[in-house]
């Protein structure tokens, strides 16, 4: 059994390694793509370029169009001389937003009637135009309140960000980039494991040999596992040194997690492969399981805002729960106790992949 | 330039492939109209040449010139003008037949009108018509040659350009090929091609005999024949296997081969080494013979490999059992409502030789691929090494060796790193390992080669590899599906002997081929057709017993002309080319009527009688089975 | 170099029927964009709602009920635990049971009653940085109205009242759907080339069907053009899908001229397609190939594209590494046509770097295929 397997794990890790192409898309490019991706993925909206069509002209009105860019979120970038001009910035993106002062502005503050800014977003991108208007408000009302006497509030709402005190995005965004690499270039190889030797004929040869189904899918997977764990870990490294993200529980059980992650995605990539008749077929295959999985994961959708029949369906999604293993043990610092239940659907997914996979794959020719 | 009158001209060609010299300066001109061979060992640079011809591989040096245009400086006049046939089965599987040969005749811009005559033309003379909707994977080997001669040759080429086209090619589609060849020829195309055949090298009207990138000799194979000369003892004697050991030991390795039934020796001294001979075996015929292309294979060296010594290391390799190896009964195998290996039963003792013979796709690799658990049997019962076949086919795997048609090692390993891991998978490690990898290594000669990677093999290397890694293990039992084929003389000679060992040391050996002087090696043979085992017996009793045909060989030159003709004599079955002469099968004897036919046309021809040749006896039962023939 | 159009026609026809035999290759270069979209617009959206809250309610009065049912009854949160204290419910949140906290304290009831000003302790999830920050915003929104309920009496007159009134345009109701369906045309299409087009010129390689074919007069363009039309009309195909699913089930407006946007489609179709085919022709390896163009071709394509992630946001030097991948620009004009309804006047710019990027491909494929062995 030994034998078999180690004979098995030095052909595949040759077969994988000899080629210097291979050997940067196995190790160099997981961590390239981590580096340019976690600084490209950020939901924090910073820099916004607004236009300003001011009609009042007023000293009020001179002073929000300060304020807003004070705030630090909006940059004044234009002045246009009608809303039509907007328009036009708008469709060419120059600008993402625009504040316009109605004539009567100051008049209404000043009479105590009140007054109304239009703010107007580009909802293209949906989720950036309730930032902004989000943004527009504070800097409005901030403005406002400090025209007004202070009214003590009767109630402050005292808010903490736990986990994250800066909320800053990269906690989250790096190692749930690190949790999809791994599931890319694990799949990815694996998938074409099987099928490539079916391909080639070299299947063939191995199985006239005694070596039993479990062995060769085990000796299939290990040397996957091992590139799979390096590159991990490598990924783990690289975000401490450049990103700042320390590992807050137990490093073991993030191993734990990572492990069974790794044994998820190669059972099923196996299966994958066991099944598929072409390598183009394979990768086409992984490549449809992949995509719905990083989508249903909750990494850039939260979980929580999907109808409820698709979030009950997210449990069959194996990366949900190395994402939110994952983050939970790298940023909230949770205990295996607080894990149990992203664990063992874990490990359900683990060991059904591995032994369908094991179970399609056939020792016989058909 | 002007091609003159010649086809195909080659100035120098030189190609390096990194530090080895695949092709050292070689030079040489087709003549139109004619068919030029290039034979040569695994290796020596006949595919290389053939590449650079069809302007596909750039030389480091020298210029091929087809009809006078440079194959590097007019690429697209040189590719219109010629077709070309690579090793590898080039044509997409997934398309049908008629899809592929639309393809090609769209890429070589056939002229729409005559198109469909002519592809129709091809189909027929071919035989293919009947398959032309079948999607080319699923054809068996002869005919996918013949799809891609169809292929090459849809635009009616001025030359071709042939690598090897017949290997793999059973018997019967063999001469169906070449009967399609000598017709183009009679239409004045051109014809260059490498052959692994030496009895379809001796049809060609030059020949090239190819050795460490070089001509080392060139012209007709009677003048190739003539020039090296080389004299030929025939020896034949009851069956002795271990002869030719003895023989080698009398009178030196490099000397003695088998061919057939026969012994072959070559002496510079026949008178001599006959009473030599007649001393050692009384009991054997020893006469002088013509020599053959083979012969001359056999003296430019690579023999030596099956010297004693490498063959000495199979005594001490396996456990002698004795007893039944194998015994199956009912094994049938069905694909759909298609049946591809019907009710074959089989009772094979230790230490037996035992040969499959058969067109291609008769079922021949179904039968061993069920044999070894790999396929399983649709219905039949049996065992293999003492263990059930039906019950329990992974126990049967740790007891036999198999070496599939196709290559199926890794070509990104290197040599010993193969090697090891069939070692590995096979439960061997440590010092054992070492001792069997070296022992495997020296056996298929492969020591020198080790490091190198897999994909760089060539030929019959790669076959030795396969079966080094197949026999790794010691098995009791092993299955060799066609080991030999596209393999040099000198490969398939160190084959057998390796073969004839281990039956010596208590193996039972199956084994499938296309080269009928090899069945002659088998202690049985078992002939299958469509599913059917016909015929099952030694190989004596098979050409003598079940023979019922009589065959008469013409030597004649121009043998092609003649066959038309001679077929419509009364009671003859069938006429076709054999070496360089023709064998006619009849069914009394009628060399006077052929005789006759030869005298009447006033044309210098030799009729005689002889004894039927494996190949005769095969397609004679063939035909019989298939009603009649064609 | 000449064209013959026989030999094309051959070609394409060869590489269609390659494409029909492998149907399972077929149904996934289809299903994927309807997965995708039925997806996207199903399932997923980045508008947060129903945040799972829970609740430390020490007071346990009238007046703390209120206030946890004025969280309850808004859409944003959904109060879906009970927590003993700040330690039970932190482990709530490791858990991924809650994202947002409520601490309420035992003497709260009493101070409101009084008038005293008082403190609601609010936790919220950080670890997902973008959602903690809207998870804040509907916190202080809420904060607003339940202040305002209180003191409804206490009139603000010495305040300033100025209202904002937002708008955003081209997508009034800010539905992620309408953002999300020109943005899968992009994956979609970089997809059909990532995947199918860097393995049809490493397959002929490796099955060794090219060494026949290189003996045959067919020409580079040939070769490549043959392998690019079947590639470009599935491509074609899946945008018409595309576009017709989101119209049909999910009401995406399509503003502008649909023949530009099939334009602007077809010319970044045929440069991804190219790009593959590069990818394919330099590689010979069917694993390389498509390993590369999965890295270069469909993970950027997601990330780098501004799709999800808008690229103003991220920091300057990956903003201009995002001018090397041609999703960009086409992303950028999907947005414009399909909800701005701007016609060619005003994306031109992008379209004259995607034509130069589309141009770079043609060229560089045919240039490295060589039509020789080794």
């Amino acid at each position: 059994m030994i034998i078999k397997l180690k004979a098995m794990l030095v052909k595949e890790l040759k077969q994988m390694l000899r080629d210097p192409k291979m050997r940067m898309i196995v190790f160099v490019f997981p961590l390239l793509q981590l580096m340019v991706f976690s600084f490209a993925l950020t939901m924090d909206v910073k820099n916004i370029d607004i236009a300003v069509v001011d009609y009042d002209r007023s000293a009020h009105s001179r002073e929000l169009t300060d304020s807003f860019e004070a705030s630090g979120y909006f940059v004044v970038q234009h002045r246009p001389e009608s809303t039509e001009d907007v328009k036009k910035l708008l469709d060419e993106g120059d600008v993402r937003g625009a504040v316009v002062f109605p004539k009567g502005f100051e008049k209404g503050i000043l009479s105590g009637r009140g007054a109304s800014v239009q703010v107007i977003a580009d909802g293209t991108m949906s989720n950036d135009a309730g930032i902004i208007m989000n943004y527009a408000n504070g800097v409005v009302n901030t403005y406002a309140a400090g025209k007004s006497v202070k009214v003590t509030e009767a109630v402050t709402f005292q808010q903490r960000n736990l986990f994250n005190p800066n909320l800053l995005s990269r906690f989250y965004y790096v190692p749930g980039l690190i949790t999809l690499m791994m599931m890319v270039t694990g799949m990815v190889l694996t998938s074409i494991a099987i099928v490539r030797e079916k391909e080639i004929g070299t299947i063939e040869q191995v199985m006239v040999t005694p070596i039993s189904r479990t062995e060769f899918i085990i000796g299939k997977t290990v040397p996957f596992m091992l590139t799979g764990l390096i590159t991990t870990t490598l990924m783990f490294i690289l975000a401490y040194f450049i990103f700042g993200i320390a590992v807050k529980g137990n490093i073991f059980l993030l191993f734990a997690v990572v492990v069974m992650s790794i044994i998820t995605y190669l059972g099923l990539a196996l299966l994958v492969s066991a099944s598929a008749r072409t390598q183009q077929q394979a990768l086409l295959t992984s490549f449809f399981l992949m995509m719905p999985s990083a989508l249903l994961s909750g990494y850039i959708f939260p979980v929580s805002n999907m109808p409820e029949p698709v979030q009950y369906f997210t449990c069959l999604v194996p990366m949900r729960w190395s994402l939110e293993g994952i983050i939970g043990v790298v940023i909230k610092g949770a205990t295996a106790a607080e894990l149990s239940k992203q664990l063992i659907w874990l490990t359900i997914h683990a060991v059904f992949f591995m032994v369908f996979a094991s179970m399609k794959f056939k020792k016989t020719l058909e | 330039m002007n091609g003159g009158a010649f086809a195909v001209s080659a100035d120098g060609i030189i190609k390096r492939y990194g530090g080895t010299c695949a092709v050292d300066g070689v030079s040489l001109n087709v003549r139109r109209g004619g068919i030029y061979g290039l034979i040569g060992p695994d290796g020596a640079g006949k595919t290389t040449m053939l590449r650079v011809i069809a302007g596909i591989l750039k030389p480091d040096g020298g210029e091929a010139f087809v009809c006078g245009h440079s194959c590097e400086r007019e690429q697209i006049a040189v590719k219109n003008s010629i077709a070309y046939m690579s090793q590898k089965f080039g044509l997409y599987p997934d398309l049908t037949v008629l899809e592929n040969i639309k393809l090609y005749a769209d890429l070589y811009g056939v002229e729409k009108h005559g198109m469909r005559e002519r592809i129709d033309e091809l189909l027929d003379f071919s035989y293919m018509k009947p398959f032309r909707h079948r999607h080319a994977g699923k054809l068996s080997g002869g005919m996918k040659q013949k799809l891609q001669l169809i292929c090459a040759l849809v635009h009616k080429p001025e030359v071709l350009l042939l690598d090897e086209p017949t290997n793999g090619v059973d018997p019967v589609s063999r001469r169906d090929f070449w009967r399609i060849l000598y017709g183009l020829v009679a239409e004045g195309m051109t014809i260059l091609m490498s052959t692994a055949y030496l009895d379809e090298a001796e049809r060609c009207n030059v020949i090239g005999l190819m050795h460490k990138g070089k001509i080392i000799a060139e012209g007709t194979p009677e003048e190739v024949v003539e020039k090296s000369g080389i004299k030929v003892l025939s020896v034949k004697d009851g069956g002795d296997r271990s002869l030719v050991k003895k023989l080698k030991n009398l009178l030196g390795s490099d000397r003695v081969h088998a061919y057939g039934d026969r012994l072959r020796v070559l002496t510079s001294d026949i008178e001599g080494d006959t009473e030599k001979l007649l001393g050692f075996v009384p009991e054997a015929v020893v006469e002088p013979d013509r020599p053959m292309l083979e012969d001359i294979f056999m003296s430019i060296g690579g023999n030596a490999d099956a010297d004693e010594n490498i063959l000495s290391l199979i005594a001490g390799g396996t456990g002698g059992k004795t007893g039944t190896a194998l015994d199956v009964r009912g094994l049938t195998k069905r694909f759909g409502d298609f049946t591809a290996v019907n009710n074959i039963s089989l009772t094979v003792p230790y230490g037996e030789i035992f040969g499959f013979l058969g067109p291609n796709g008769a079922g021949k690799s179904t039968t061993i691929k069920m044999l070894c658990g790999l396929l399983p049997a649709t219905s039949g019962e049996g065992m293999v090494g003492g263990v059930d076949i039906v019950r329990s086919p992974e126990t049967i795997k740790s007891k036999i060796g198999y070496m599939s048609q196709k290559f199926s090692l890794y070509e990104d390993l290197k040599v010993y790193e193969n090697i090891d891991f069939y070692g590995g998978i096979y439960g061997l490690a440590g010092a054992e390992l070492a001792k069997r990898r070296d022992w495997s290594l020296k056996l298929a000669g492969l020591e020198d080669r080790k490091n190198l990677m897999t994909s760089e093999l060539v030929g019959g290397w790669r076959q030795r590899l396969a079966l080094a890694c197949a026999i790794l293990h010691k098995p009791s039992i092993v299955f060799l599906d066609e080991p030999t084929s596209g393999a040099d003389p000198a490969s398939r000679r160190l084959f057998w002997a390796i073969i004839n060992e281990l039956a010596g040391s208590g193996v039972t050996v199956f084994v499938s081929t296309h080269y009928m002087e090899e069945a002659e090696y088998c202690d049985r043979l078992a002939l299958i057709f469509r599913g059917d085992m016909i015929a099952m017996g030694r190989p004596s009793e098979l050409k003598t017993s079940q023979m019922q045909d009589k065959i008469i060989e013409v030597l004649t030159a121009d043998p092609f002309s003649h066959m038309e003709p001679l077929s419509k004599l009364d009671g003859v079955l069938d006429v076709s080319l054999f070496g360089a002469g023709l064998h006619v099968r009849t069914v009394g004897a009628q060399e006077i009527n052929i005789k006759k036919y030869f005298t009447d046309k006033n044309i210098d021809a030799q009729v005689q009688r002889i004894e039927a040749t494996m190949e005769d006896v095969f397609v004679s039962m063939i035909e019989r089975a298939d009603g009649g023939g064609k | 170099m000449m064209v013959s159009p026989r030999r094309l026609k051959a070609m394409v026809i060869k590489e269609f029927l390659h494409i029909l035999r492998d149907w399972r290759s077929l149904f996934l270069a289809i299903a994927i964009p309807v997965m995708l979209i039925l997806l996207f617009g199903y399932a997923l959206n980045t508008d947060l709602k129903n945040i799972p809250t829970a609740v430390v309610d020490l007071s346990d009065t009238p007046q703390s009920r209120e206030l946890v049912s004025l969280f309850d009854g808004s859409a944003y949160f959904s109060v879906s635990s009970r927590a003993e204290g700040y330690g039970d419910m932190q482990s709530l949140m490791r858990k991924k049971k809650a994202l947002v906290g409520i601490i309420i304290k035992k003497d709260f009831a009493e101070r409101v009653l009084r008038g005293e000003h008082t403190e609601i302790q609010v936790l919220v999830d950080g670890s997902d940085a973008n959602t903690g920050r809207m998870a804040l915003n509907y916190v202080q929104a809420l904060s607003a109205i339940y202040n305002a309920k209180l003191s409804a009496k206490a009139v603000q007159t010495d305040g300033v009242r100025i209202t904002v009134l937002p708008r955003a345009w081209y997508n009034q109701g800010m539905v992620s759907t309408y953002m999300i369906v020109p943005g899968i045309l992009a994956i979609v299409m970089a997809v059909i080339a990532a995947m199918l087009a860097s393995v049809t010129v490493a397959r002929e390689w490796e099955t060794g069907t090219m060494e026949q074919l290189i003996s045959t007069p067919v020409t580079r363009l040939e070769l490549t053009f043959g392998k690019f039309i079947p590639l470009y009309c599935i491509g074609l195909a899946d945008i018409i899908i595309a576009v017709w699913l989101g119209r049909l089930v999910f009401g995406v407006p399509m503003r502008g001229n649909p023949a530009l946007l099939f334009f602007v489609a077809t010319m970044f179709l045929t440069g991804v397609l190219f790009f593959g085919l590069l990818l394919s022709i330099t590689m010979k390896k069917q694993v390389l190939a498509n390993q590369i163009a999965l890295v270069t071709g469909f993970l950027p394509t997601m990330i780098l594209s501004g799709f999800v992630f808008t690229i103003a946001n991220m920091p300057l030097p990956i903003q201009f590494l995002t001018y090397i991948f041609p999703a960009r620009y086409f992303v950028a004009m999907l947005k414009s046509i399909y909800l701005k309804g701007v016609g060619i006047e005003i994306i031109y710019v992008n379209f004259l770097f995607l034509c130069v990027y589309t141009l770079i491909m043609i060229v560089a494929a045919n240039r490295r295929l060589k039509l020789r062995l080794n």
